[in-house]
């Protein structure tokens, strides 16, 4: 009796385990390709979003709208998927992908599009799927950093922004500070800001993930405007980081914001929130940040933009802001391919002039991404328009892998603060890049190691 | 009829504890055994959570192992498992002794004391992460205030403190609820060995060392358990709100380091050999702390 009942709890446990894996029992099953059926289709056929949580106010209510405004043009119902934060979204399309949900769309940006998803082959090539029309909707270069391989993988809809730093101009005035535009000039305000009792510059140091903005911009200097194409160079394995002047130099120049007392301890220990709350409140006199945090409405004094300073003595070397549409929108290769022509509908819906506007007008837009989008009206947004977006580059974070964007979080303050030289911390980022090599046999233009297999899970 | 009454009676008390346990021994396997074999399968795999697998057999524990951030976060690991153990029954115990005291007030203190207990990880994070702050912070205030500005540290971005930074919340969360257990530990002491002991001429200290502590014995064993199992499992909540690992690592535990490598660097594979190499560790650990504390002499 014994034996039966403790077999019979063998087989009962062994089915519940059965019963608890995936329909699609592997996980490398995701990767087979997808026409068969994962759910039935509604009548007028059914498309899913799957993306984070909307973060802006009135954005769900803009994306029911949306939705609704779609069904009752094409019949298709489309339901949204959104929770968790941004840079969760690939952990949770893979969760999706393996309890086989349905997944036709995922909200995510052109970073974890290049670093995570467009490799793993869970992103559809949707070059043919957007049409002239659509494309032409686009500001120009707004699709460059979602163009990998010469192949479209996704459309932005957010806010694009250029880095600079804003600054106090009823504080400045009061001191008797004019604005900086050179480096040794930011540091005579600095001084005089901290003889004033403020903090010069407000940070927010404590996310690791904000301090390679500093090295986008000194990178962007040190190399001669030329910091793309030698981060390419790098990540195509023609060069090593080690002894890399421009590096040593971007790094080096970084730290010199520490020790000149522009950049203090205070914003060591900042988040978001703090620094913010910092410059506010007339605690400090400037804020570096990547995009806008704050409009003039939203603060008590005069506010002003700064370029972040020009830190060669080289003359033909000119400032570029680091920047991109972030936010965007990528067809899952998952899809039942007679669900793409569905997809391709929801994307021509999705751009025209009054849902772009729709959409994006929650996002308070500085600069147009899309046709028929009204961005902000103040004069720093003009100015930034003016003087910082035409010289924009990509975020250099979204070329690198994540193990290096991981070892550049961890180096550049830990170079600041002289926890480690820029020597070593060029050798620690250029360690990350071999192990990444070797323990997952990374390959920048994976694109161009793909085997017709791999094209045919992601062509439509 | 009589005969299959006593039938069922006979299997009623042979398997009435199996099927009592069974609901049990389900979720476990389900969402304990399981995970675990899975967890070991996609070890040795390399996998980035969304493509396909491919087979690498043990490199990933190779990779893990030859990963040398891997060994500082297992040496934070253990280091705030270390300390706050030890500090928590500390001061658990010091407060213990405080609170059977007669004094007025002291249910009031004993409810603050423990109301940090009751509150989330996260919200004792979130909270001490604006004590610390460095610019509104009231600790660095405070020590302005007194003239202690020498003592003003940047609290949570100070590699060297980074952590002791961490622990001291961690403790503080959780000290009032050591405390408590040694009250009730210290209230079953029968008073009449205290009184005979002072017969006998013992002094106080005395009276701690000898009637005290192996009293509490099995109530010391038990609450060093009890952090011990926590500051290897609660940390990553505590440390994620706090520091995310930062700065540079000085501050990450082997969860976090794990987390951020499945998730973040999308290499499943690592993270699994990595989480049974720490499964491996505290098992050891784990057995060898439970040998030594519940040795038959501490009893006697």
């Amino acid at each position: 009796m014994k034996k039966i009942l403790g077999t019979l709890f063998v087989v009962f446990m062994l089915a519940m385990m059965v019963g608890c894996s995936s329909g699609t029992s592997e996980p490398d099953a995701p990767s087979e390709p997808s026409n068969g059926s994962q759910t039935e289709l509604a009548s007028g056929g059914k498309l899913v979003v799957l993306g984070n949580a909307r973060m802006y106010d009135g954005e769900d209510e803009a994306w029911a709208e949306l939705v609704a405004a779609f069904r009752e043009e094409t019949g298709i119902e489309v339901e949204l998927r959104f929770t968790g934060k941004w840079n969760e979204v690939p952990q949770n399309l893979s969760a999706a992908i393996q309890a086989g949900e349905q997944v036709d769309f995922v909200t995510v940006g052109a970073g974890l599009i290049r670093s995570t998803c467009a490799p793993a082959g869970v992103l559809l090539d949707i070059s043919t799927l957007v049409s002239d029309e659509v494309r032409s909707r686009y500001t120009e270069g707004m699709l460059d950093a979602y163009t990998i391989g010469d192949k479209l993988w996704g459309i932005p809809f957010g806010n694009s922004s250029a880095g600079f730093i804003y600054y106090n101009a009823d504080m400045f005035k009061e001191l008797g500070i004019a604005p900086p535009t050179t480096y040794s000039e930011l540091v005579e305000a600095a001084n005089k800001l901290t003889a004033a009792g403020k903090i010069p510059l407000i940070f927010r140091g404590k996310e690791a993930s904000y301090w390679p903005n500093w090295f986008f911009s000194t990178y962007a200097q040190t190399t001669g405007n030329d910091s793309i194409a030698q981060t390419e160079a790098w990540l195509m394995g023609d060069k090593s980081i080690v002894g890399d002047q421009a590096v040593i130099d971007a790094l080096n120049a970084i730290k010199r914001f520490y020790d000149d007392k522009i950049l203090t301890q205070e914003s060591l220990d900042t988040d978001g929130d703090g620094m913010k709350a910092t410059f506010m409140q007339g605690l400090a006199g400037m804020m570096h940040t990547h995009n806008f945090q704050l409009m003039p409405s939203a603060v008590d004094f005069e506010l002003g933009i700064l370029e972040f300073p020009l830190i060669t003595d080289d003359s033909s070397v000119y400032n570029q802001p680091a920047g991109g549409a972030g936010t965007g929108l990528a067809v899952c290769s998952y899809i039942q391919r007679d669900n793409v022509e569905n997809a391709k509908k929801f994307i021509e819906f999705f751009t025209r002039p009054e849902w772009a506007n729709r959409i994006c007008g929650c996002y308070k837009p500085t600069v147009k991404v899309l046709d028929g989008v009204d961005i902000l009206e103040a004069d720093i947004v003009t100015q930034l328009n003016r003087d910082l977006v035409p010289h924009t580059i990509t975020y250099l974070d979204w070329i690198w892998p994540a193990e290096v964007l991981n070892a550049f979080q961890s180096a550049v303050p830990a170079v600041v603060t002289g926890a480690t030289t820029a020597e070593a911390a060029a050798q620690e980022i250029q360690d990350a890049y071999d192990t990444l090599v070797r323990e997952q046999e990374y390959r920048y233009d994976w694109w161009n190691g793909w085997s017709e297999e791999n094209w045919t899970k992601v062509t439509p | 009829m009589e005969r299959l009454r006593k039938l069922h009676s006979r299997i009623q008390e042979r398997y009435f504890g199996y099927i009592m346990c069974l609901p049990a021994i389900i979720l476990f396997t389900v969402f304990v055994i399981y995970p675990f074999i899975k967890g070991f399968y996609i070890s040795l795999h390399r996998w980035d959570g969304l493509g396909e697998m491919s087979w690498v057999g043990f490199k990933n524990y190779l990779f893990a192992v030859t990963d040398k951030t891997f060994w500082q976060t297992m040496g934070n690991t253990f280091l705030y498992a270390l300390i706050t153990p030890v500090l928590k029954n500390i001061l658990g115990f010091a407060l213990a002794m405080l609170f059977v005291q007669k004094i007025k007030g002291m249910n009031l203190f004993r409810t603050c004391t423990y109301i940090p207990y009751t509150f989330s990880y996260v919200v004792v994070g979130v909270l001490w992460c604006w004590i610390y702050n460095p610019t509104f912070g009231l600790l660095n205030a405070f020590l302005r205030a007194v003239g202690l500005e020498s003592w003003i540290h940047g609290w949570l971005s100070d590699a060297t403190i980074a952590l002791y930074s961490v622990i001291l919340v961690d403790v503080w969360k959780c000290m009032g609820f050591h405390a408590v257990l040694f009250m009730a530990g210290l209230q079953g002491i029968p008073q009449e060995l205290y009184e005979a002991a002072s017969i006998d001429g013992a002094s106080k200290f005395q009276q701690f060392r000898y009637i005290t502590i192996p009293q509490l014995n099995s109530t010391l064993v038990t609450s060093m358990l009890l952090a011990i199992t926590g500051a290897f499992v609660n940390n990553y909540d505590v440390v994620n709100v706090m520091t995310g690992g930062g700065p540079y690592h000085s501050t990450e535990v082997g969860l976090t380091y794990i987390m951020n490598t499945a998730f973040q660097l999308n290499n499943m594979g690592k993270a699994n050999a990595m989480s049974m190499i720490l499964v491996l560790f505290v098992s050891i650990f784990g057995f060898m702390q439970l040998k030594t504390m519940t040795r038959e002499e501490n009893y006697e």
